[in-house]
């Protein structure tokens, strides 16, 4: 009855309705295996999508908490796990729209990558894994939310199409410019992306 | 990313390919024609050859900077608030709902706002009313997360942060 206003899911049955059904009676337990089963993706995403590690579980959080309160209006039109993500990402949105009104003067400016390496193998490897952070920050919302959805989220396609709300040739465009970028700052290259975007 | 001009006419068909460097860039490119069809262009792309590098190491940069170890027991604390009802200061904490939200999720924050001003005496002393209130609110949020919403509300039911009600309302300046 409600028409497909969105790139509809795989169509095959969500193998989380069983818990789903359970957590909307008020099972405890099912709510807790549910989380289980998504805390890594739902942390990851937030993490990926506010770029604090703290911050993330914080938002994830509140996002498992809206999720699990709203739950009687989960209709499933799609995956549970697709509408979970969405509240994930429109809560992480929130949350960087509140940091950025707190520190107005931080945000905009330019982001530093150049991190001078040095000491041991680990010390390496945090300082890497700090730069890539930093240089998906530098990233727009948009291209950010859907690298992040696929490249550390590890959604298909379609799913990341059905979480976002737009057609997955949009999804493809945002993925290979956002690659682009992020590649592009992590190596100081200064050409420009040409006429491809 | 620069070609050779000579390859790149006007109807780029590297355009094309997107998809296909996409895929092959975090190895879900699992269609044999497709890659065979990818494998004959970047046989004479340079442009497309570099853009699929990219595509790869962006990809394993990504893939491998953002482990996550869930802290301990949150599962539990979790499934644990779902269950306690929220303290209606807790489901107070409305968001600032754009208009844009949807006119039933306004209605409802607005008549639980009324009735919130209308009964702020009773606060201090008896919870009863304010369940009812706090049950309009979780109603009106619960409008904002289904899943029947059409893309535009989706997009606009980010929670609109360019409103602060609580603050002197000083710095209207909006988000980015
Ligand atoms: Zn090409």
């Amino acid at each position: 009855m409600v028409p497909p206003a969105r790139p509809s899911d795989t169509g095959e049955p969500d193998p989380d309705e069983p818990l789903v059904a359970r957590a909307r009676r008020g099972d405890e337990g099912a709510v807790r295996l549910l989380v289980d089963r998504y805390q890594r993706r739902v942390i990851g995403l937030a993490w990926g999508l506010v770029g604090d590690h703290a911050d993330a579980e914080d938002v994830a959080q509140e996002a498992f908490l809206r999720a699990f309160r709203s739950l009687r209006t989960f209709r499933g039109q799609s995956r549970f796990r697709t509408w979970l993500f969405q509240i994930a990402i429109n809560t992480a949105r929130t949350h960087r729209r509140t940091r950025a009104r707190r520190q107005e003067e931080a945000v905009g400016g330019s982001i530093d990558l150049d991190t001078t390496a040095g000491g041991g193998s680990l010390e390496q490897a945090v300082i890497a894994r700090d730069r890539i952070h930093r240089a998906l920050e530098t990233l727009p919302a948009d291209l950010r939310e859907a690298v992040v959805l696929r490249d550390v989220n590890g959604l298909d396609y379609r799913e990341i199409a059905a979480a976002l709300g737009v057609p997955i040739g949009t999804v493809e465009s945002r993925i290979f410019r956002g690659r682009a970028r992020l590649r592009q700052a992590l190596t100081h290259e200064p050409h420009d992306q040409g006429a491809r975007r | 990313m620069t070609a050779p001009p000579d390859l790149h006419h006007d109807a780029d068909p590297c355009e094309a390919l997107i998809a296909l460097l996409v895929r092959a860039g975090d190895g879900s490119l699992d269609d044999a024609g497709d890659r065979a069809r990818l494998d004959r262009h970047l046989a004479s792309c340079a442009a497309c050859r570099e853009a699929l590098e990219a595509q790869q190491a962006a990809h394993v940069a990504l893939a491998t900077s953002f482990d996550v170890e869930p802290p301990l027991g949150f599962a539990t604390r979790i499934a644990a608030q779902v269950q306690a009802p929220a303290s209606w200061f807790d489901r107070f904490d409305f968001r600032q709902w754009t208009w844009r939200a949807g006119p039933v999720a306004a209605g409802l924050a607005l008549a639980a706002w009324l009735i919130a001003a209308s009964s702020e005496t009773t606060i201090a002393s008896a919870g009863g009313d304010l369940a009812t209130v706090a049950d309009a609110v979780v109603a009106a949020e619960a409008v904002l997360w289904s899943d029947a919403m059409d893309e535009a509300d989706l997009v606009s039911l980010a929670w609109d942060d360019t409103v602060q009600p609580d603050t002197t309302g000083g710095d209207e300046a909006g988000a980015q």
